[in-house]
């Protein structure tokens, strides 16, 4: 097995030993990203300091016995989001108007991984702006699906998962406003955890709605997305909306939990007529597994996740819409006419849904039935631990699918807007395959329940292999 | 449908956000805007009589910081310039509103 195919885990342990350095497992997954960069264009920068910091991070490992308590993801190369702000490192949003933003300051996501001793290894391809659920609407080409070139990856933080899928990194940070880290995760077969909104900062993150957004991670494996969790999440000074609370994460609690008596909810809606049916079947074998762990899984009614498209369009558009009108291409950027079409679209329609006369019956109109979404969770949740199904209805569809439909993101991420408006948290791990295409389970808790969710997400990746799986990636 | 349709103005809704809309592409702005309009207003099947409204989910109310300068996030004159594509003499150039004549 070659470096860079390591979970971080695996990489943790073989660092902690000095089995290799972090200068060998850097460069192992820079020369992945030179093989198949040019295929999947997963990354639009490549950090020229890279092996800078893997030096910095092996002299540190050989003189400080300690050094992995207080940096606990010391020499882990990893890539981040071109919508995180890196100083000194170009971040575009996969946008033309910030085609020559050098940043001024760090997002602290990308600062609390720093100081964890990570090493960070470029910028990954998303939809401009986080518009989207395929990166067809990324200003520097499409990023290609490393199980089928053919297929996106998923969006919007495709390139962060097809760059882990495609083992061109030991981990990945995505960004989540409904769909835009689980969606992804599913349809490259790796694990993604979206976190409670509030959890981890939003500072220095490029806003696209700015009362969903969630920074989260996309790993090989469960544990790895706790390691990464426990890094990220936690009260930040800098943004008013994260929680106080302290984040309780047990990495020693995570493994080997019993679901015996756990109580389950699979929402029937969500089986939606849109779902495919090898889709379908794979779900039912994961729900079929869990049930053979202990779980206890009941068939509930939640309201249809058809009127969540509803909801999540009009409030992410309107924030969408408030969130641009700062782009004036004065004080960094380029103006407003570097726009591409899917950031007009959206503007537009956001301002129309803010104006005067109607602003009732449209923004105000969603906010309300985004109360019904999240008292009917409440009310699932004081009955079941958490709440089942897949992630999409489908697995990852052909490059050119989101032509000419203006609400393509909207309709493939369905199935997660629920919960994000609600800001829940929830994973996508593998499931199976349809037509070698890779396809997840969702599991969703309670806002503050990462630990559960992934505990419980972690039994399910123990009990099956769907997550060890890996594209054949030598395309011609 | 139609009174959906009578709402929309794309170039108006251009304007409002300072993007710039070909004729081209207003056509298939206004189609695209009916069928979105024709999805969310399906929301109206369900009854919101009594319900309030959700701006965020967080459940924080007045977060206060202390009203002090953290100079570890300040920027240097010269260090907020370096992205502006026009300055003069250490400041932003921005584009002219009043009419000079």
């Amino acid at each position: 097995m070659k470096l860079n195919q390591l979970t971080l885990t695996e990489a943790l342990e073989g660092l902690k030993v000095k089995k290799f350095s972090s200068v060998e497992l850097t460069l192992a997954c820079l020369d992945e990203i030179k093989r198949l960069n040019p295929k999947l264009n997963a990354f639009l920068t490549l950090n020229p300091d890279a092996l800078k910091a893997a030096k910095a991070a092996d002299l540190k490992i050989r003189s400080d016995g300690n050094a992995f308590k207080t940096q606990p993801l010391l020499g882990i190369p990893y890539a981040l989001k071109d919508n995180f702000l890196t100083a000194g490192l170009k971040t575009t949003a996969s946008s033309k108007v910030l085609d020559d933003y050098i940043p001024q300051y760090d997002a602290t996501v990308y600062a609390r991984l720093k100081t964890a001793g990570t090493v960070l290894l470029g910028k990954t391809n998303m939809d401009a702006w986080a518009h989207g659920s395929s990166t067809e609407t990324s200003d520097y080409g499409t990023t290609r699906n490393p199980w089928n070139l053919n297929h996106t990856p998923g969006g919007s933080s495709g390139g962060s998962a097809a760059a882990v899928a495609a083992d061109m990194c030991i981990f990945a940070i995505g960004s989540e406003t409904a769909g835009s880290v689980r969606g992804p995760a599913c349809w490259c077969g790796i694990t993604g955890l979206k976190p409670t909104y509030g959890r981890v900062s939003r500072y220095g993150v490029i806003a696209m709605a700015s009362s969903t957004d969630s920074p989260g991670p996309l790993t090989k494996t469960v544990a790895d997305a706790a390691r990464v969790y426990q890094v990220i999440a936690g009260p930040d000074p800098f943004d008013a909306t994260t929680s106080g609370r302290p984040v309780n994460l047990n990495l020693g609690h995570l493994q080997g939990l019993s679901l015996k008596g756990r109580r389950l909810a699979v929402p029937k809606e969500y089986l939606v007529k849109e779902m495919d049916k090898a889709t379908a079947k794979l779900i039912e074998n994961a729900l079929k597994k869990l049930e053979g762990l202990g779980a206890k899984i009941d068939q509930i009614s939640l309201i249809d996740p058809h009127y969540s498209i509803g909801v999540y369009t009009l409030v992410q558009r309107s924030e969408v819409s408030s969130n641009l009108a700062r782009y004036d291409g004065v004080r960094y950027g380029n103006d407003r006419s570097h726009f591409g079409h899917e950031a007009k679209n959206r503007v537009m329609l956001g301002s129309f849904a803010l104006s005067a006369g109607y602003y009732d019956q449209y923004y105000n109109k969603a906010q309300k039935v985004r109360t019904l979404i999240i008292e009917e969770f409440k009310k699932t949740f004081r009955k079941y631990d958490l709440v089942i199904g897949p992630v999409t209805p489908g697995p990852a569809l052909k490059v050119g699918a989101s032509k000419d439909s203006p609400m393509f993101g909207e309709i493939v991420d369905m199935l997660m807007e629920p919960s994000s408006v609600a800001g829940l948290t929830g994973t996508s791990v593998p499931c199976g395959f349809v037509t070698g295409l890779p396809v997840g389970l969702q599991i969703t808790g309670p806002q503050f329940a990462e630990g559960l969710v992934l505990a419980v997400s972690a039994a399910y990746q123990a009990a099956t292999d769907w997550h060890l799986k890996k594209p054949v990636t030598d395309y011609a | 449908m139609d009174k959906t349709k009578s709402k929309i103005n794309v170039s108006h809704l251009a304007e409002l956000s300072k993007m710039t809309v070909s004729p081209n592409e207003a056509a298939g702005f206004k189609t695209g805007f009916e069928a979105t309009l024709k999805t969310v207003d399906k929301l109206e099947q369900l009854n919101t009589k009594k319900v309030g409204s959700t701006f965020q989910v967080t459940g924080l109310k007045n977060v206060y910081r202390p009203d002090k300068v953290d100079k570890s996030r300040v920027l240097s004159q010269q260090k907020a310039l370096v992205n502006a594509k026009n300055s003069h003499k250490g400041y932003f150039v921005v584009p002219a509103i009043f009419d000079e004549t």
